[in-house]
């Protein structure tokens, strides 16, 4: 018992440290959708805000999320010139399903695999879906696990004050 | 323990070293403008905990669980700076793992440790990872925390990349063991040459062409295993056991094509009683996609190819490579979790056709509707046993029993601004004392699973789901001693409050078992409450014995009883 409360007490203590640091992309090799290697340094906007889903093709929420989305992106495109990385955490039996289902829904993101989990790794991901806001700067500035319907509204606001120029509070 | 401090002195070292570099050329460049600051790198990492109160109910058929709480919790740390980064991660399973989980892992500590460097095109790693190769046929580490499944490599591992478009790896170490290591020694190779990232015309025509192979084996110590056709004798065990793959992935405009095809020479082994035929395995997917419409198709086969670092281990202990199931990866629960399938490593033959399909906007109005087909099916081998230690012939094209079928359709469509609705069809067939290995006497079972599932947003941050499932089947008379027999109806109310709370009940009731006391409702509540990257939750109700699957593993878990508590986050 007193070694799950040391740990909780050390969770809680290294979150308040840590949760005010935002730090860079780290580096790690995905695959685009044809099956060649990237690396995630090569991830840009031109300056501008960047959204990073993790997400999978069995994943309920994840769909409802990207889809949500998908109704406005040209509209959030245009006023803050936003883009979207959709990485995929599909493994070996679902990766070759991944291109004809984002084009199946007409979902017009750029779309990456992580088959093994090694980017989702670097970025402690835990469990899909879970969304990453990434500055113009190439600095990930705040991040959101699970998806809600209207979560999506509190994201693009984010998004808005990004473009601006606006520091996001932790 | 000394290997663990001689860890902790290399990452010091690195680190120092990165350290001093970094030191250099900041007290340069602090020499020529005084604003740079000392770069001490980031941490960040996650961290989870579940924690579980039982109650007895032995209804359900709940184990007595004399401790009456059990906890679960992992933490990883990664720390980076620049082209250096080195992490680790603590695991604790106290004071046993919670129901469900291999009870091997009981304790505490700091398994998963590492540092690794990347200079030019080389990334050389120490310590812990994980790695596939390929499609995973001959080697996969990975993890599936909610399974307990971690079969990470310790050693050692260079990724080189000399020219564009040219990816190798090699790596050596032994798997992780629960607390410790495998018996075996692997080592591993590959390589992959992407020809349309070296030569731009086949870019300019649209061609993708990569071509990739690897090797692996691993080294097990004699052991004196009796041979089960005559136990006076000793068999004779191969102790270097190597096998080979080679893939290929061919795109023209709209079209791909993804194959791979894996031999291993003979492994006698557990799970294959210790016979000496070699394995083989063979994935094969091609697809379609263009704007609101795409179309996979993949087949499978696979024979004898259960690849482990310990020829005496079974379940999901120390595998070495990843076989992917070929059938819909469910995700409503009865059609997931009733009567689920699980990939057989030692003789399976699969086809798979899934097709998703958007309404144009001229046809949809205003919402368009999405449309997808999926059908799967999966029998046995067609073999003939030969009586000795080789084990059986079989015909390459040949089907043997069916073990599973699965056709179903989705259509989602939303029709309003504020509601969306999901509805799906299934017939799903299933042999499960084959599926299961309880048996080579038929226990075939068909169902028809419908689904309905709603979202109603009456206010802009407010939303109610409602889902209701049931699956019809036949009741098995002569199983009336299972808690799975029958028809089942479930129905689902969930509420959320974006983004921070959210409420659901839930009931599964096995109305249609024959057995009148085993009607049981499994009901469930759960509250959660979602802050940016953490989410607490805590459940309270009946969970019902089955199996969990995730991406083709899985794992038996008991019925249980009682509160759950869970945290999960991310920073």
């Amino acid at each position: 018992m007193k070694t799950i409360i040391n740990f909780i007490a050390v969770f809680f203590g290294l979150t308040f440290v840590l949760l005010g640091q935002t730090y860079k992309i780290p580096q790690a090799t995905v695959q685009n959708i044809q099956g060649g290697q990237v690396s995630t340094s090569t991830f840009s906007n031109d300056g501008k805000p960047i959204i990073i889903s993790f997400w999978a093709t069995w994943c309920k929420p994840c769909i409802a999320e990207l889809s949500s989305i998908a109704e406005n992106y040209e509209d959030w495109q245009d006023e803050t010139g936003v883009k979207l990385i959709a990485i995929s955490i599909d493994d070996a039996r679902n990766v070759a399903k991944v291109a004809p289902f984002v084009n199946g829904k007409s979902w017009e993101y750029e779309v990456y695999c992580d088959p093994n989990g090694d980017f989702k790794r670097a970025m402690s991901v835990n469990t899909v879906p879970h969304t990453f806001l990434v500055d113009g700067n190439g600095d990930i500035v705040w991040q959101h696990n699970s998806y809600n319907p209207g979560d999506e509204d509190e994201l693009f606001k984010l998004v808005q004050k990004l473009a601006k120029g606006e520091k996001i509070v932790h | 323990m000394k290997k663990i401090s001689l860890l902790a002195c290399f990452i010091f070292t690195l680190s120092s070293i990165v350290f001093s570099q970094n030191d250099s050329t900041d007290t340069k460049r602090k020499k020529d403008k005084k604003d740079k600051e000392f770069n001490w790198g980031s941490i960040h990492g996650n961290f989870g905990f579940d924690a579980q109160y039982y109650n007895n109910d032995s209804l359900i058929g709940a184990p007595n669980v004399p401790d009456k709480f059990r906890a679960n919790g992992f933490l990883n740390l990664v720390y980076t700076n620049g082209n250096f980064s080195a992490g680790l991660r603590y695991e604790m399973y106290l004071p046993k793992p919670l129901l469900g989980f291999d009870s091997r892992f009981e304790g505490q500590g700091v398994p998963f440790r590492y540092a690794s460097y990347r200079i030019g095109g080389l990334e050389v790693t120490a310590g812990s990872f994980y790695e596939q190769f390929g499609n995973g046929l001959i080697l996969r580490f990975y993890e599936e925390r909610a399974l307990g499944f971690d079969n990470f490599l310790d050693g050692f591992r260079a990724k080189y990349t000399p020219y564009k478009g040219i990816n190798l790896t090699g790596l050596v170490g032994k798997q992780r063991y629960f607390w410790g290591h495998g018996a075996a020694l692997i080592k591993g190779i590959d390589g992959e040459v992407n020809f349309s990232e070296i030569f731009s015309k086949l870019q300019d025509k649209k061609i993708k062409l990569i071509l990739g192979g690897s090797f692996v084996s691993k080294y097990q110590d004699d052991q004196e295993i009796p041979n089960p056709d005559n136990p006076s004798q000793l068999l004779k065990l191969p102790l270097n056991v190597g096998s080979w793959a080679g893939r290929l992935t061919f795109g023209i405009g709209r079209f791909q094509l993804n194959s791979e095809f894996a031999y291993k020479i003979n492994d006698p082994n557990r799970t294959n009683q210790y016979i000496y035929r070699p394995g083989s395995a063979f994935y094969l997917s091609a697809s379609y996609a263009q704007k609101g419409l795409g179309i996979t198709v993949q087949a499978k086969r696979v024979e004898n190819f259960d690849f482990r670092s310990d020829r005496n281990e079974t379940g999901n202990a120390l595998l070495m490579n990843f076989i992917p199931m070929l059938n819909k990866q469910h995700t409503y629960m009865l059609a997931a979790t009733v009567y689920p399938y699980a990939v057989q490593t030692n003789g399976e033959l699969g086809l798979q056709a899934d097709i998703n399909y958007t309404t144009p906007k001229w046809l949809a109005k205003k919402y368009p509707t999405q449309i997808n087909l999926n059908f799967s099916m999966v029998n046995a081998l067609d073999t003939n046993l030969t009586g000795d230690r080789y084990g059986y012939t079989t015909n390459v094209f040949g089907f043997g029993r069916r073990l599973y079928m699965d056709a179903n359709i989705e259509i989602s469509q939303k029709v309003s601004k504020s509601v969306k609705f999901n509805l799906m069809y299934m017939y799903m067939f299933i042999d499960r004392n084959l599926v299961q290995g309880f048996g080579y006497t038929p226990r075939e079972i068909h169902s028809h699973i419908v689904v309905a599932d709603v979202s109603y947003k009456f206010k802009p941050k407010h939303t109610l789901r409602f889902e209701f499932q049931t699956l019809q089947t036949k009741q098995e008379l002569d199983h009336l001693d299972d808690r799975v027999n029958g028809s089942w109806v479930m129905g689902l109310i969930e509420y959320t409050f974006a983004p921070y709370l959210f409420v659901s009940i839930m009931d599964q009731w096995n109305y249609g078992n024959p057995t009148e006391d085993y009607r049981i409702h499994y009901i469930t509540g759960t509250v959660g409450y979602n802050f940016k990257s953490t989410r607490i939750s805590l459940s309270y109700g009946r969970q019902r014995e089955g199996i969990v699957c995730i991406g083709g593993v899985c794992r038996q878990v008991p019925a249980s009883n009682g509160l759950t508590l869970s945290i999960m986050s991310s920073f």
